[in-house]
C-alpha cells in the first residue's frame, strides 16, 4: 500500500456513512490499496461497483471476453449497445463514472501462467470473479506465491460459494477443488451473482481496512432455493502442489500482502 | 460407528435432509457410506458415474479435506467423522 493518502472535501463526504464501519484509518487504507479483479462478468458486476463505491484506490480489472447478449441477465455493467465490445474497458469506464476519485486499470486479456504473477504484483488483495477453474488455479498459484489474499467466488443456478484464501494460513483453492473441465453456458440467475459478488466485495473491504475476517479458511455456501447459508471448515492439504500446507508453498515470494 | 453427513444446496432436497447421522459397520470406507446413502437411481446418478467412480460434479469432503486428496472412495471412515457432500460450482 502507498504510505500517505489525502482526501478532497467531496471524497470525505462521499465516504462519511462508512467511517464508523471501517474504523480509524480504514478509509485511508482502502484508498491506498490496489485490488486485482479477475473477470468482468456476473460476479464482477457486483464486486466492481461495490469496491469502487467504497473507495478502493486502485482497481485492476482483467477479462478476455466481449459482451454477449446472453450475459445481460447477470452482467449489469453492460447493455445491448455493448454487444461484441471487450468487457474490461467497459467495466473500467462504468466504475470510473461511479467514482472518479479512483485509479482504474482495465485490460482485455487472458490470465496465463507465464504472466500471472506480473499482473498481481503490487496488489493488496485479489478477487476471483472468473467462470472456470483452469484460470482460477492460475490465479490461485500467483496469489499464494506472492502472499496476496484471494477472495474466491463461484455460482451455479441459485447456489453460490465464497472462500477467502490467506496464503500461509488457510487452505488455497488447489487444496480444496479438484480439476474440472471448463463448462460454458451454465444456468445462472443474475441475483445469485449479486449475492455472492457482494459478499466477496465485503470480504475484500474488510481485509483492506484491517477488520477481522473470521470466515477465512471456511467455505461459505449460499443455498438460494432455501434462502440459507452453510459453512464448511476447510483444512490445508499437506500435499497441495501450490501451498504445500506450509507458508507460501513452493515458489513463494514476498508481495505487498496485508 | 456413526458418521455425520451434511448435504448442501440442491442435494438437501435430493437426499431429503440437511444432515443426518449414519450408522456403519467397521471397518467402513467412504464408498460404503455413499452406496448406503444412494438408495434411489436419482441419488446414485448424482454421486456416481456409470463406471462406479465419483461424479466430478460433486465434491465430497471428509473433515474439511476433499476426499480426492485422501484415498477417494477408498478413504477409511471412523466413528465421529464428518462428511459433507456439495455440488461443484464453477460459474462466475
Amino acid at each position: 500500500m502507498k504510505d500517505r493518502v489525502e482526501f478532497g472535501p467531496k471524497e470525505r463526504e462521499r465516504y462519511r456513512r462508512q467511517d464508523a464501519v471501517l474504523g480509524p484509518g480504514g478509509q485511508e487504507r482502502l484508498k491506498a490499496a490496489t485490488v486485482f479483479v479477475a473477470g468482468a462478468g456476473g460476479l464482477a458486476s457486483a464486486v466492481l461497483p461495490y469496491l469502487a463505491a467504497a473507495g478502493v484506490g486502485t482497481i485492476r480489472v482483467y477479462d478476455q471476453d466481449v459482451v454477449r447478449i446472453d450475459n445481460l441477465n447477470r452482467q449489469l455493467l453492460y447493455s445491448e449497445l455493448d454487444e461484441g465490445k471487450p468487457k474490461a474497458p467497459l467495466a473500467g469506464l462504468r466504475i470510473r463514472n461511479l467514482n472518479p476519485h479512483l485509479r482504474i486499470e482495465a485490460v482485455q486479456g487472458r490470465i496465463e501462467p507465464a504472466h500471472a504473477r506480473d499482473l498481481l504484483r503490487g496488489c493488496d488483495a485479489a478477487v476471483d470473479a472468473l467462470d472456470n477453474f483452469e484460470t482460477r488455479f492460475v490465479l490461485n498459484e500467483a496469489a499464494v506465491g506472492l502472499r496476496i489474499p484471494l477472495v474466491h467466488g463461484a455460482v451455479l443456478e441459485l447456489s453460490g460459494q465464497v472462500m477467502t484464501v490467506i496464503p500461509g494460513k488457510t487452505a488455497c483453492l488447489k487444496c480444496v477443488f479438484p480439476p474440472l473441465p471448463a463448462r460454458s453456458g451454465f444456468p445462472i440467475l443474475g441475483a445469485t451473482c449479486g449475492v455472492i459478488g457482494s459478499v466477496q466485495a465485503g470480504e475484500v473491504i474488510k481485509l483492506l481496512a484491517g477488520l477481522e475476517t473470521p470466515e477465512a479458511g471456511r467455505l461459505l455456501f449460499w443455498d438460494g432455493r432455501r434462502g440459507s447459508w452453510d459453512e464448511l471448515e476447510l483444512r490445508r492439504n499437506p500435499t497441495c502442489p501450490v501451498c504445500g500446507g506450509k507458508a507460501g508453498g513452493a515458489g513463494a515470494e514476498r508481495g505487498s500482502g496485508i | 460407528m456413526t458418521v455425520r453427513v451434511r448435504f448442501l444446496a440442491h442435494l438437501k432436497t435430493l437426499f431429503g435432509v440437511k444432515e443426518k447421522d449414519v450408522e456403519l459397520v467397521e471397518p467402513a470406507l467412504l464408498e460404503d457410506l455413499l452406496k448406503l446413502l444412494c438408495d434411489t437411481p436419482e441419488r446414485r446418478r448424482e454421486i456416481f458415474l456409470t463406471d462406479g467412480s465419483l461424479n466430478p460434479q460433486v465434491i465430497i469432503m471428509k473433515g474439511g479435506t476433499n476426499a480426492l486428496s485422501l484415498q477417494g472412495l477408498e478413504t477409511p471412515l471412523g466413528d465421529g467423522d464428518a462428511v459433507a457432500i456439495l455440488p461443484f460450482l464453477i460459474g462466475g
